[in-house]
């Protein structure tokens, strides 16, 4: 049995930061729902607050889950290793830095490093062209791993899975319903493809099969909409049960979650 | 009376859709739902299939914006494959997706007596969604040196054995974005390995493709699916709470649309009805 929740007046002379947190995530809620209302400043002070604390948040995590584990110890490291390459005195590893592998790819660090820094080449006047070497980097080895992956999982499969259907193992029977499903399948493919084809008058047969298409094109966004929709709802719901069930126990006793 | 519908006040159909969430949330009714989507039970026959310490990856990749949606899905797969006493592997490609996966890792693991770093582990986010997916092919502890608390992989019992894919049993992604494409590309067509799905109704109609040529093994839909997955595991928790709140905002929008064009079609009719005698058509004497 959860402890019952407190009093408007023990949670006034004695606030938990649980309670403080569940009060301000209440008041800005409601401060983001008041635009439905109208636009006014108090929405605006959430959605600046919200904006402002998820990059700030996102900074958080970036220095201590990327910055640090991929660039402060791996490099602590390597200054290490040289100082004792060159017979000099090194230091005793901290902690963290002694998860690093200390193999040939960390002589590889300062290529990544200094790849990454040359972005800043946009802060200095005449030297934004510094900064077109890490993205040039990044889009070729994005397009690169990213385009053979694609076409086979996407294009090639998605093919083969509309004609599989089509031919069958021996000895495979395929139900009645199934093999209707297959076929409208197969016909919504080739006059939906039909309407994105441009290079000849959409006229006659073209003209017939692109209008088919375009109704399957609407069926489809008909049923992402209802997605949609109940996706949105979920969220909203999302939202009231907190506010129901977190907040309102704070201060009207009695409320609470079901069960309770 | 059909135009003065036409031209209600927006606030108005907001306190509706207020009223209809809020009267079975206050009543506290949990409905399961009727009907099972066979891509659920997919998913659900999978995990349950799957040898006691089998490694499972189940990627946290979605952030506060999306929440109500997605936790009671993670909070269900969670309690799925911990109940089921396989190995949890979390990890995330959205930096606020670190915290919201370790809160509910806790909860669960609180609740099954499950024990950080032997039956679970989170490896938190690192940057670079192909670099660590390819990465990840080849060696996880040299993509994940450390954990999200700092421990070296290398030493933690949860994850011994487990060098790339292969030894992954199943890989589930619970998201709002399109990540799911890029754990069907890289880790599925790459490296074959399995690759189920969580995800908000708005990606859902994406993915629908990959259930038929058996690139997703199985597929959970927003808040309904979580219900779903939430009776199959015989579990009533969040979205259960949420489904009659689902069910009757999606009856009142039904009944709003039909109202909009009845009312819309009646309007109509009548500025198209003569509203008195036409004038007489001219002559032509007066030319």
């Amino acid at each position: 049995m959860p402890p019952p929740p407190p009093s408007v007046w023990a949670f006034l002379t004695t606030p938990t930061w649980e309670h403080i947190g569940i009060w301000v995530a209440a008041l800005l809620t409601l401060a983001v729902y008041s635009f439905l209302y109208a636009d006014s400043p108090v929405f605006r002070v959430a959605e600046h607050l919200f904006v402002g604390i998820s990059a700030a948040y996102g900074a958080v995590i970036v220095f201590h889950q990327a910055l640090k584990v991929l660039v402060i110890w791996p490099l602590v490291a390597l200054v290490r290793e040289g100082l004792l390459a060159l017979h000099l005195h090194a230091y005793a590893l901290p902690k963290p830095a002694e998860n690093v592998i200390v193999d040939f790819r960390l002589y590889l660090l300062p290529l990544p490093i200094i790849l990454g820094l040359l972005i800043f080449g946009r802060f200095f006047r005449g030297y934004e062209w510094l900064s077109r070497w890490p993205i040039a980097f990044v889009v070729g080895f994005g397009a690169g791993s990213v385009i053979p992956v694609t076409v086979q999982a996407s294009i090639l499969e998605q093919g083969k899975g509309t004609i599989d259907p089509f031919l069958p193992q021996a000895g495979e029977v395929v139900a009645a319903p199934d093999q209707l499903g297959n076929w409208l399948l197969a016909a919504a493919v080739l006059t939906t493809l039909s309407y994105f084809y441009f290079s000849a008058p959409h006229r006659g047969w073209l003209g017939r099969s692109s209008r088919v298409g375009v109704w399957c094109l609407m069926i489809a966004f008909g049923a992402s909409f209802g997605n949609t929709v109940m996706a949105r709802v979920a969220l909203l719901i999302g939202r009231m049960q907190f506010l129901l069930h977190d907040w309102l126990p704070l201060w009207i006793p009695g409320m609470g979650p079901p069960g309770n | 009376m059909w135009e003065r519908l036409l031209h209600i006040d927006r606030r108005f159909i907001y306190l509706l859709v207020f009223a209809v969430v809020t009267v079975p949330l206050v009543a506290g009714w949990k409905s399961p739902p009727g009907y099972t989507n066979p891509w659920t039970q997919s998913l659900y026959d999978y995990i349950d299939a799957l040898p006691e310490g089998s490694p499972v990856l189940v990627a946290f990749d979605f952030d506060p914006s999306v929440k109500p949606e997605l936790q009671p899905m993670a909070v269900a797969i969670t309690r799925h494959v911990m109940r089921k006493d396989l190995r949890l592997i979390a990890m995330t490609f959205m930096p606020a997706g670190v915290l919201l996966s370790q809160s509910v890792l806790d909860q669960v693991a609180q609740e099954e007596g499950k024990e950080y770093g032997v039956d679970y582990v989170n490896l938190g986010w690192r940057p670079g969604i192909q670099a660590v997916l390819l990465g990840m092919g080849e060696n996880l502890k040299r993509v994940y040196v450390s954990d999200v608390k700092g421990n070296p992989t290398s030493t933690l019992p949860v994850l011994r054995g487990v060098h790339d894919y292969r030894q992954i049993k199943l890989i589930v992604d619970i998201t709002g974005t399109g990540l799911t494409g890029a754990w069907i590309a890289f880790a599925h067509q790459r490296f074959h390995a399995p690759v189920g799905a969580g995800v908000t109704s708005v990606v859902a109609m994406d993915l629908y493709p990959y259930l038929r040529t058996q690139q997703l093994v199985g597929l959970i839909n927003g808040i309904a699916g979580a219900a779903e997955y939430e009776k199959l595991l015989d579990e009533p928790d969040q979205a259960m709470l949420a489904m009659p709140g689902v069910t009757a905002v999606h009856l009142l929008m039904v009944l709003l649309v039909l109202i909009g064009n009845i009312a819309y079609f009646a309007s109509r009719r009548r500025r198209a009805a003569p509203q008195h005698e036409p004038p007489e058509p001219p002559t032509g004497e007066e030319v």
